[in-house]
């Protein structure tokens, strides 16, 4: 899973990104609402942290901006917390609003739900013929057998959980495991793809030759 | 609603009162005058008619007079004289001889009298009779005090004594419900001629019941009317203490209407008005203060939560752990300085912090203040220019340092390098003024009104971390004001300061 946080306080940006990236998620950070924008049009996030009150662009605008092309998950992280701003955040297209100063666990239990429903899972338990993937526990099991994954062959797992049913490319897959200083190669996917596949057994993950990768389809 | 502190109580029992005062004044008025024209209807009439009864009572001039008393008859006892026979037998001349009296029915003598006497004594002697007919009497004495005839029924216990006219001809009195007149005549001899009242009193008893009526007539109606014109004459004021009392319960957007307000009472209605104005604008602002401070501090918190959560959830190495408290202590001094910030602005407000008023030269403060301020940057040149005279004014030389520097530190950070500063000092009339001018881009438009707001930041494109919490600019100009100045900002070739010092009886 790949996010954005857009936040113009440093201290702050790079806490919700340490917090996030101990949770498993490759995490991008923009400073302002431009930068903030280029990226978020540029890559395909699962979700998108943004705070309101930020220079050269706010937190609104970009978000107008942003929902003309894209319908990636908002959630709106900021310290102006009256009704009207969440009225207004949750109409220009935000899916949803946490206010500052805010719990971290909180903020991690929004985050899945916001992934959750855009991938159209109602509940944190996803399951495929025996493997079960319990997304809030992070927790991998097959036949009532709990797997030791680590945390990228589990985020890789979920992803093609999330996604049961169809083909992840390898570039799409690739793009929502790494962030965006990640200059691991592609192939090294293929390596974990691999231990991943070994750890489960059966044929749970299968490769589509020149297509990607998929659980059920 | 006590009613000795209700105008509308006081005004009615005023308005009472004041009815109550000249109804009585009015009515006792009339009913003197009626009884005074009572009594001189009857004084005349008694004056009257002892005039016509006179001839009667008195001998014409030249004779001797008659006698009342008959012989062989006891004297005259008082009782009802008249029985349809004349009492006079006749009068004598003086030159005859002098005769007691004329048996009755011997009437022969009256042919000495001419025939004028003889009819004015009988016009006299009937009227005399219609007199006790209306219950008048009369009582004659003559010049010795000797009762000489009582006619009709005239109180028993009349005395000579009783009527001293002193030097007066005739006095008019009123005794046990009767009229009097006592004449006293040129022979000596002291006429009282009375008429019982009972029928004027009764009618004066009567006005002076209708006259009571009336008043309380008059009285009831001016209590209702009065009560009336008065509670709509209070209505407006009805109308705005109730309009008042919803927006004290929390209409505050509520206001008076000023058109059903009265001429009188609309300077007070629109006094108020701006008075709930001034509160609302206050209570707005006041309103907002708190929650843009909150919403500053907010931030600050969220790092120091984020923060120390993010380090306890597991164990960090070293570096982490000290990422972790720099931004935990960073976050701690902006909120320090916030406070500080707040702390120090409500003590100007407050007159908390009086100022340290010295007379003195303000051209050498702000020359090491522009000096100080060349510190800072050495890529933004000051320049100073001020009057070669002292420009003396009541001033706290820290105070004003702290406003200049503030000035020159905001023209510093908001301007590119290489961008100059020129302050000047000028002495106008009754003021010392002082700008600090950038060359810069200036203060967009839109944001001139509000650059002395507290929390409002001009240039968003500066983070907060770089631009402060936006506190600077409302703390000059709470000190300004604290000096009894006033500070003004406009753009010419960047944005320009003014500060406006009285140079006398500074605050």
């Amino acid at each position: 899973m790949r996010l954005l946080i857009v936040e113009d306080e440093t201290d702050l940006r790079q806490a919700l990104a340490m917090s996030l990236g101990d949770e498993g998620y490759a995490v991008d950070m923009a400073e302002d609402g431009e930068e903030g924008l280029y990226m978020a049009q540029e890559w395909d996030y699962d979700a998108i942290i943004l705070d309101i009150m930020m220079p050269r662009m706010d937190g609104w605008e970009m978000l107008e901006r942003l929902r003309k092309t894209k319908n990636t998950p908002v959630l709106i992280l900021t310290a102006r917390g009256a009704v009207d701003d969440r009225v207004r955040g949750l109409d220009l297209g935000s899916d949803d609003f946490l206010v500052k100063p805010f719990d971290t666990d909180e903020l991690h239990a929004r985050l899945r739900a916001l992934i959750r429903r855009a991938a159209g899972k109602t509940t944190t338990q996803l399951s495929y013929e025996g493997l079960a993937v319990d997304t809030a526990k992070k927790s991998v099991s097959v036949n009532g057998e709990p797997v030791r994954l680590t945390a990228l062959e589990y985020s890789m797992v979920q992803y093609l959980m999330m996604h049961c049913g169809s083909v992840v490319s390898r570039t799409e897959l690739y793009e929502h495991l790494f962030n965006e200083d990640d200059d691991s190669l592609s192939n090294v996917l293929d390596v974990h793809v691999c231990n991943a596949r070994r750890k489960l057994g059966g044929e749970y993950i299968k490769t589509r030759r020149g297509l990607g990768y998929t659980i059920g389809a | 609603m006590r009613p000795s502190h209700s105008i509308r109580w006081a005004l009615i029992l005023w308005n009472m009162l004041l009815l109550a005062v000249v109804l009585v004044t009015l009515l006792s008025v009339h009913y003197h005058v009626s009884r005074k024209t009572a009594f001189a209807e009857i004084d005349s009439n008694l004056q009257g008619s002892v005039i016509k009864v006179l001839p009667y009572l008195v001998p014409p001039e030249g004779h001797r007079g008659f006698q009342p008393q008959r012989e062989g008859q006891p004297p005259y006892d008082g009782q009802p004289p008249f029985d349809g026979q004349p009492r006079h037998d006749g009068l004598r001349p003086l030159d005859g001889p002098p005769r007691e009296f004329i048996p009755a029915g011997n009437n022969d003598d009256r042919s000495a009298f001419p025939a004028e006497i003889l009819s004015a004594l009988d016009s006299a002697e009937d009227y005399l009779n219609s007199l006790i007919e209306e219950n008048f009497y009369l009582i004659g004495w003559n010049k010795d005090g000797t009762q000489e005839y009582v006619y009709g029924t005239a109180p028993a216990d009349v005395q000579l004594a009783d009527y001293a006219l002193g030097d007066k001809e005739q006095l008019f009195a009123s005794r046990n419900g009767s009229r009097e007149l006592a004449s006293l005549h040129p022979s000596g001899r002291l006429f009282v001629i009375g008429r019982p009242m009972e029928d004027v009193l009764h009618e004066l008893r009567v006005l002076s019941g209708y006259l009571i009526l009336i008043g309380t007539a008059i009285l009831l109606t001016g209590f209702f009317a009065g009560r009336w014109i008065i509670d709509r004459a209070l209505q407006p004021i009805h109308t705005i203490s109730e309009t008042a009392e919803e927006i004290a319960a929390g209409a505050h957007s509520r206001r008076i209407e000023l058109a059903a307000a009265p001429e009188e009472l609309e300077s007070l209605a629109s006094t108020l008005n701006s008075s709930f104005d001034h509160l609302d604008h206050a209570l707005e602002n006041q309103k907002r203060f708190s929650a843009d401070a909150s919403h500053e501090l907010r931030t600050p918190i969220a790092v120091v939560l984020a923060q120390t959560q993010v380090g306890l959830k597991r164990e960090r190495s070293t570096k982490e752990y000290k990422g972790i408290l720099e931004a935990c202590y960073r976050a701690g001094t902006r909120m320090k300085t916030m406070a500080d910030t707040l702390l120090e602005l409500t003590r100007i407000d407050g007159n908390e912090s009086p100022l340290n008023l010295t007379e003195q030269p303000l051209n050498s403060i702000v020359a090491q203040t522009v000096s100080d301020a060349s510190n800072l940057s050495d890529q933004h040149p000051i320049s100073f220019k001020a009057p070669n005279e002292p420009v003396q004014a009541k001033v706290d030389e820290n105070r004003i340092h702290q406003i200049l520097m503030n000035l020159m530190r905001n023209a510093i950070q908001h301007n590119p390098d290489g961008c100059a500063i020129h302050v000047s000092l000028e002495q106008h009339t009754g003021a010392a003024v002082i700008s600090v001018a950038d060359e810069g881009s200036g203060i967009p438009a839109e944001s001139l009104p509000h650059v002395f707001e507290r929390f409002y930041r001009a240039d968003k494109s500066r983070s907060r971390e770089q631009g402060g919490a936006g506190l600077g600019l409302s703390i000059v100009q709470s000190l300004v004001e604290a000096h009894g100045g006033t500070i003004e900002v406009r753009n010419e070739d960047g944005a320009v300061f003014t500060i406006r010092l009285p140079l006398q009886g500074a605050a």
